[in-house]
């Protein structure tokens, strides 16, 4: 088992999502599922969520030409062959 | 399921984000971009080359695409040659459909002759992306949205491209911005009774690219009170900064995710934090979001550093004063690599362990190429990095930005002194 480090969005002190965010998802207005054991079922849509991709930003940088192309690349390689099964993270309901 | 490890990732949402590696693939259904996909309105022949290979390289294939769009598709997609979502037309085999809204910098310009057309129209008349939220009309905007069907789930997709935000501020005000309804939905507007029954319920998603929150001027930004509160979760695009966890909105019953640009493209400190994409899955009116950091994004850190503060400095009178101040400044810019590079790793084991990795089974491979595997664009020298230092320098003088910055040329890509 691996703890991963922890990611930028914690990181970040302004950014003020971490206690909120988790008293929010128990909140009064919106209810937590059960986590489901069939993933990705034939009623969940997945959707790869991207933005502001900037193709061909310093495009004629020896070093970072390549830049914006390497991580749009990525992004679409993850929506394509992504492998992991997020079963756990359970879905938020609005009531 | 066919667990082969269980790894907890240390975020905001710690407790329910666990990925759980499994050997199916859990591909996307599609992908979403919510503006901004080229940085010039006009795009270059290469940057439109490379686009195009990217996209044909993981947007085609034999797979079927496993949902349906049911709204009027010549409504949603006009720019293809049949008013088709691209992965219907028959001459076509797409099995990853990209949705695309405009941004600001690649919005729709007239283009010689009376055609107003933006780089996507060029994408979408190849079948390579839909393009869909560009509204042609000067004084109101009616978003029809996509209607998409998935078994039981239904999602109806609201694209609204890029415009400039005193003229949507102003057509928000005269009511002349319209969000229509999928037929047959239950909820009323505003309040209205809330409809339990899923199979009737459309969950709503609002793709935007426009400045966000205040501080910009009054008209210069989109406000979430202008929002419909029937929406169920906004897309904003345009903020470049990575909020990518739905926010509760501070105005209206909807969320916010902002999932930032995956390219730095000004050396702010929003731009500085680590880029993630989301994996969003709807099922019925309920969803979740899944951050997955990319690798492919070069290093950079910002840093103040204020010389009064600097005791070590001495007299600011002493003749070696500059010189003191360059080594300094010298010690700060290595530090800075150092912590940047240092980061370089962490992303790196990050996005290894999200994309499922097992990092046991290569102990002493370079992170670098494993996470890279299989990309034709990668990033070059990734260890060059991006580094800011901001130096307050009131009562010393200041140092030659340029010959100071070359001693770095060898490690960083760029660096700035103000």
């Amino acid at each position: 088992m691996y703890l991963s480090t922890p990611m930028s969005i914690e990181i970040d002190d302004d950014y003020e999502v971490g206690e909120e965010e988790v008293s929010n998802v128990s909140g009064p207005n919106i209810q937590i599922t059960e986590p489901i054991d069939n993933d990705i079922d034939e009623d969940t849509l997945r959707i790869m969520v991207s933005t502001d991709n900037h193709l061909g930003f310093e495009e004629k940088d020896p070093i970072r030409g390549n830049d914006s192309f390497a991580a749009f690349e990525e992004v679409l390689s993850l929506a394509k062959r992504f492998k992991v099964c997020i079963s756990l993270i359970p879905f938020i309901h609005f009531l | 399921m066919n667990n082969k490890e269980t790894i907890m990732t240390i975020h905001p949402m710690a407790r329910h984000c666990l990925y759980i590696h499994s050997h199916e693939n859990k591909k996307c259904d599609m992908v979403l971009l919510a503006g901004d996909l080229f940085h010039e309105n006009k795009p270059s022949r290469r940057t439109l080359y490379r686009t195009m290979d990217i996209i044909r390289r993981y947007c085609l294939g034999p797979d079927p695409v496993q949902f349906h769009i049911i709204s009027d598709q010549k409504t949603n997609f006009r720019s293809t040659i049949h008013g088709v979502v691209n992965f219907e037309d028959p001459f076509y085999a797409v099995d990853l459909p990209i949705f695309a809204i405009h941004g600001n910098h690649d919005d729709p310009v007239r283009d010689g002759g009376s055609d107003v057309l933006a780089a996507l129209d060029l994408l979408a008349i190849a079948n390579l992306v839909n393009y869909i939220g560009r509204h042609d009309e000067v004084d109101k905007v009616e978003v029809s949205p996509v209607l998409i069907q998935k078994g039981s789930t239904r999602v109806a997709l609201y694209g609204m491209g890029s415009m400039r935000d005193e003229r949507l501020n102003r057509m928000w005000l005269g009511k002349k911005v319209r969000f229509l309804k999928p037929e047959g939905d239950e909820e009323e507007d505003g309040e209205g009774d809330v409809d339990d029954d899923d199979e009737h319920k459309w969950f709503k998603i609002l793709a935007l690219h426009q400045n966000r929150d205040a501080g910009r001027g009054k008209k210069n930004c989109v406000h979430e009170s202008m929002i419909p509160n029937f929406m169920d979760l906004v897309v904003w695009g345009h903020e470049h900064e990575c909020r990518i966890i739905p926010d509760e909105s501070a105005m209206g019953t909807f969320r916010i995710t902002q999932p930032g640009s995956s390219i730095a493209t000004s050396l702010s400190a929003g731009e500085s934090l680590n880029k993630h994409v989301g994996i969003l899955d709807v099922r019925g009116s309920d969803f979740r979001m899944l951050p997955v950091p990319l690798s492919q994004v070069r290093s950079f850190v910002i840093r103040d550093v204020s010389l009064q503060q600097q005791k070590g400095l001495g007299d600011k009178l002493d003749p070696r004063i500059d010189d003191k101040i360059t080594e300094f400044l010298a010690k700060e810019v290595e530090n800075l690599i150092a912590t940047a590079r240092e980061q370089i790793q962490l992303t790196h084991r990050d996005a290894a362990v999200a994309t499922g990795i097992d990092l046991e089974q290569y102990p002493h491979s370079d992170l670098a190429s494993l996470v890279s595997q299989g990309l034709k664009y990668k990033l070059e020298k990734p260890e060059q990095v991006l580094i800011r230092l901001k130096v307050e320098h009131s009562g010393y003088n200041s140092v030659n930005n340029q010959r100071f910055g070359s001693r770095f040329v060898e490690n960083v890509v760029r660096s700035i002194f103000t």
